[in-house]
C-alpha cells in the first residue's frame, strides 16, 4: 500500500507550467529518488510534498490522510537541502535539537534525542561547534540528523551532495543510505546526478519537461529504458538510425549492415540503442551480430577503455575493461564490433 | 655557483600594482588628515587650555554643570528616539520590500528614494517640515479643514523635542532601509523553510532564528542612527533655534555666539561628543564583525 501518494499534481507559476499531471505512489520505507535535468519540476514536486508550494491542481496524500491544505509545520516531513541551512546561530546540538523545542519536548528527551542523532551521524565531539566552524561535509551530516531528530514521517532530501567535492559526496551518500535502511523511514531524494540515482535508489522516477517519463527500479531504468530519452539521459548510449527489413523477426539494416534485434519491433525508421559496455571487439561468443568500422580513438577512464569506432556517418562508444593482459588494435586499423541481440534496445 | 636573481621588467611591472592601490587611499588619508584627525587634535588640545592658551582642567569639569549634563541627556534621548523608530520602522519597510514578496519595481524605487532621503537633512529639511507640519503647514491645514483635526490644539508642536524627533526621522528611517536591506537579502529562505519542516510556527522561527542571526545587524545599524542623530545640528537649529538645548547647539553657541562665547568649553563639549562617538563607533565594529559572520 502506498505510504506516499500523489494524484495528478500539476503546478504552474504564471502561464508556465512546472509539474504536469503527476502521479506516483512510494511505499513506506522506500527511497525513491527524483531525476532530471534543470528545470524538470522534479524539485518543484518535492517542495510541494514538503508544503513550500501549493499545488495548481491535484492532491498529496501521506499515511493516507490528505495533506495538499497543510502548511509545511504540520506534515511532519523532514527536508535536507543542497546547501545545508543550518541556522547559523545554534551549535550542532541546538541545531537537532530545534525541532524536539518547537514540538514541546521534554528537556531530558531532547537531550537524549540529539545524543542519539550525534551517535548516528558520527559526531558526538561537535555537538558545541557551530556551523561556519565545521566543513561542507560535516554540515550536511548536522542537516540531516536535525531533519530526522523529530521522527518525520517523510525525509526529503533536495540536491544534499552537490555543493560537495567528489570523494565526499561518494562516502556521504553510502551514510544517508545507511541511515535510511537503519530508520526505515520513507525518502524522497532529488538528484541531477544519475549514479546518485542509480546506486541510491529502490526506485527512480525520471522527468522531463515537469512530466514523468518512466519510473523503475535502478536495473529497470538502466537495462529497459521506456523511451530515447530515458536511455539517453541514463548512462552513455549509442544511437544509430536503423531501418526495419522485418519487424516480427527484429531484423534491421544500419549503415547497410544488416542486425538482429529481439523481434517484434516497431516498424518503418527506428533507433538502435547500444550501451558501450555490451559490445565487444571482434566476434561476440553469440555470433549474432557484426559492426565493421575503424579505431579512431582509444580513452583510458581508469578501469575502463573506451574504444572509439568510426561506422560510416557516425562514431560508436565501445567500452572495455583495463586489464593488464588488454591489447588493442592500433588506431586507424579495421575492427569489427560484436554483440547479441539482447543488447539491442530499439525505439521508435 | 651560485645563480644571481635578475630584475627584469616583468618583476617591476608586477610590483607596481601591489602598491597601485595605497596611491588610490592617500586622497582619503590626507582628507582624514586635514578634516578628521587635525581638528580632533586641535579639539583636544583646546580642551585643555583656557582663553589666554594655559593648561587648565576647567573646561572638562565643566561639563558636569547641570545645564550641560541637561544637555547632552536631551541629545541622547532624541538620537534614542528617533535612533529606535527609525529602526523598527525602517526595519519593517525594508522586511517588506526583501523578503515581504512586494514588486521588485517597489523596492527599485523605494531604495532610491531612500538612498535621496537619508542625505536630506539641514535647513532645507528644516524648512521643508515648517512648510508641512509647521503651525500653518499644508499638512496641518488640510488635517484641520478637511478632518476638523487641529494637531497644534491636540498637544503637537514641530518646535518641541517630539517635532524634532519626527524631522529626524526623515533621515532616520531610510538610512535603517539602506543598512539593513542587505542583512535581510542574506537571511536565507532555506533557513525559513528548515525552521518550518521541523515544526515551526512563523513566530517561533522568527523568536529562534530570524531575529538571533539579525540582531547584531540590527543593533549595528541603530547605533548608526543613534550616531547619525547625535551629531546633527543644522536641521535641530533651523527647526529649533534655541528652544532645545541640544550639545551641537551648545557648541555652535560657545563657538560663534556672543553672550556664551567660550570657545575651549566648547572644545571640551566637542570632546565629550567624540567620545559618545567612538564609543558608538567600537560597539559598531564589534556588532558587525558578529553579524559577516553569520550571513554572508
Amino acid at each position: 500500500m502506498a505510504f506516499l501518494e500523489m494524484k495528478n499534481l500539476v503546478k504552474c507559476f504564471g502561464a508556465a507550467t512546472a509539474v504536469e499531471n503527476f502521479s506516483l505512489e512510494i511505499r513506506e520505507g522506500e527511497f525513491m529518488s527524483f531525476l532530471g535535468g534543470s528545470g524538470c519540476g522534479k524539485t518543484t514536486t518535492l517542495r510541494m510534498i514538503a508544503g513550500f508550494e501549493q499545488p495548481t491542481e491535484g492532491s498529496i496524500r501521506i499515511g493516507g490522510a490528505e495533506v495538499s491544505n497543510l502548511p509545511a509545520n504540520k506534515r511532519g516531513v523532514g527536508m535536507v537541502f543542497q546547501n545545508y541551512a543550518l541556522f547559523p546561530n545554534m551549535t550542532v546540538h541546538k541545531n537537532i535539537a530545534f525541532g524536539l523545542m518547537v514540538m514541546g519536548w521534554k528537556t531530558a528527551d531532547i537531550e537524549h534525542r540529539v545524543e542519539e542523532m550525534l551517535a548516528l551521524i558520527h559526531m558526538e565531539e561537535f555537538r558545541e561547534r557551530y556551523p561556519h566552524q565545521m566543513s561542507g561535509g560535516q554540515q550536511q551530516r548536522v542537516a540531516l540528523a536535525r531533519a530526522l531528530a523529530p521522527k518525520p514521517k517523510i525525509l526529503l532530501l533536495d540536491e544534499p551532495l552537490s555543493a560537495l567535492d567528489a570523494k565526499i559526496r561518494t562516502r556521504l551518500r553510502e551514510e544517508i543510505r545507511a541511515i535510511q535502511r537503519q530508520m526505515g523511514i520513507t525518502t524522497v531524494y532529488v538528484t541531477h546526478d544519475q549514479e546518485e540515482a542509480l546506486s541510491l535508489s529502490d526506485r527512480i522516477v525520471v522527468m522531463r519537461a515537469g512530466k514523468i517519463e518512466q519510473v523503475g527500479t535502478p536495473f529497470e531504468i538502466y537495462n529497459r529504458p521506456a523511451n530515447a530519452f530515458v536511455a539517453s539521459f541514463i548512462g552513455t548510449l549509442n544511437i544509430l538510425d536503423a531501418h526495419v527489413v522485418d519487424a516480427q523477426r527484429g531484423q534491421l539494416l544500419v549503415e547497410g549492415q544488416e542486425v538482429m534485434a529481439c523481434g517484434p519491433v516497431p516498424s518503418g525508421q527506428v533507433k538502435l540503442s547500444l550501451r558501450p559496455e555490451m559490445l565487444s571487439l571482434g566476434t561476440h561468443p553469440s555470433n549474432e551480430n557484426q559492426l565493421r568500422g575503424q579505431l579512431s580513438n582509444v580513452i583510458f577512464l581508469g578501469s575502463i577503455v573506451r574504444l572509439v569506432i568510426g561506422t560510416g556517418s557516425r562514431e560508436i562508444f565501445l567500452d572495455t575493461f583495463n586489464t593488464p593482459k588488454l591489447e588493442l588494435p592500433s588506431v586507424g586499423s579495421p575492427v569489427s564490433i560484436g554483440f547479441p541481440r539482447e543488447a539491442c534496445l530499439v525505439m521508435e | 655557483m651560485d645563480s644571481i636573481p635578475v630584475c627584469n621588467g616583468k618583476a617591476r611591472a608586477s610590483r607596481l600594482p601591489a602598491f597601485g592601490p595605497w596611491l588610490g587611499l592617500l586622497p582619503f588619508l590626507l582628507f582624514a588628515l586635514a578634516f578628521m584627525l587635525l581638528p580632533c587634535g586641535s579639539i583636544l588640545v583646546g580642551s585643555f587650555q583656557d582663553a589666554s592658551g594655559h593648561f587648565t582642567f576647567a573646561n572638562i569639569a565643566h561639563l558636569g554643570r547641570a545645564s550641560i549634563l541637561s544637555s547632552f541627556l536631551v541629545t541622547i534621548e532624541v538620537s534614542a528616539v528617533t535612533a529606535l523608530g527609525g529602526t523598527v520602522l525602517g526595519f519593517l519597510l525594508a522586511y517588506a520590500i526583501t523578503l515581504g514578496k512586494l514588486p521588485k519595481e517597489l523596492r527599485s524605487m523605494l531604495l532610491t528614494f531612500s538612498g535621496v532621503a537619508s542625505n536630506f537633512a539641514g535647513v532645507p529639511l528644516a524648512f521643508a517640515f515648517i512648510a508641512t507640519m509647521g503651525r500653518m503647514g499644508m499638512v496641518t491645514f488640510v488635517l484641520k479643514s478637511v478632518f476638523g483635526i487641529n494637531l497644534y490644539e491636540a498637544g503637537f508642536n514641530l518646535y518641541s523635542f517630539w517635532g524634532l524627533c519626527l524631522t529626524y526621522l526623515y533621515f532616520q528611517l531610510p538610512l535603517m532601509v539602506l543598512i539593513i536591506t542587505p542583512s535581510l537579502d542574506g537571511a536565507r529562505r532555506e533557513w525559513r523553510e528548515a525552521s518550518e519542516s521541523l515544526g515551526a510556527s512563523a513566530f517561533q522561527y522568527w523568536r529562534h532564528v530570524a531575529l538571533p542571526i539579525l540582531m547584531p545587524s540590527l543593533l549595528s545599524s541603530m547605533i548608526l542612527l543613534f550616531g547619525n542623530a547625535f551629531g546633527a545640528y543644522a536641521t535641530a537649529y533651523a527647526l529649533t533655534g534655541g528652544l532645545l538645548n541640544l550639545v551641537p547647539i551648545l557648541i555652535g553657541a560657545q563657538i560663534q555666539g556672543d553672550v556664551l562665547h567660550d570657545p575651549n568649553l566648547g572644545y571640551a563639549l566637542a570632546l565629550g561628543m567624540v567620545a559618545v562617538m567612538v564609543l558608538c563607533i567600537v560597539a559598531y565594529q564589534l556588532l558587525q564583525r558578529r553579524s559577516s559572520r553569520w550571513i554572508a
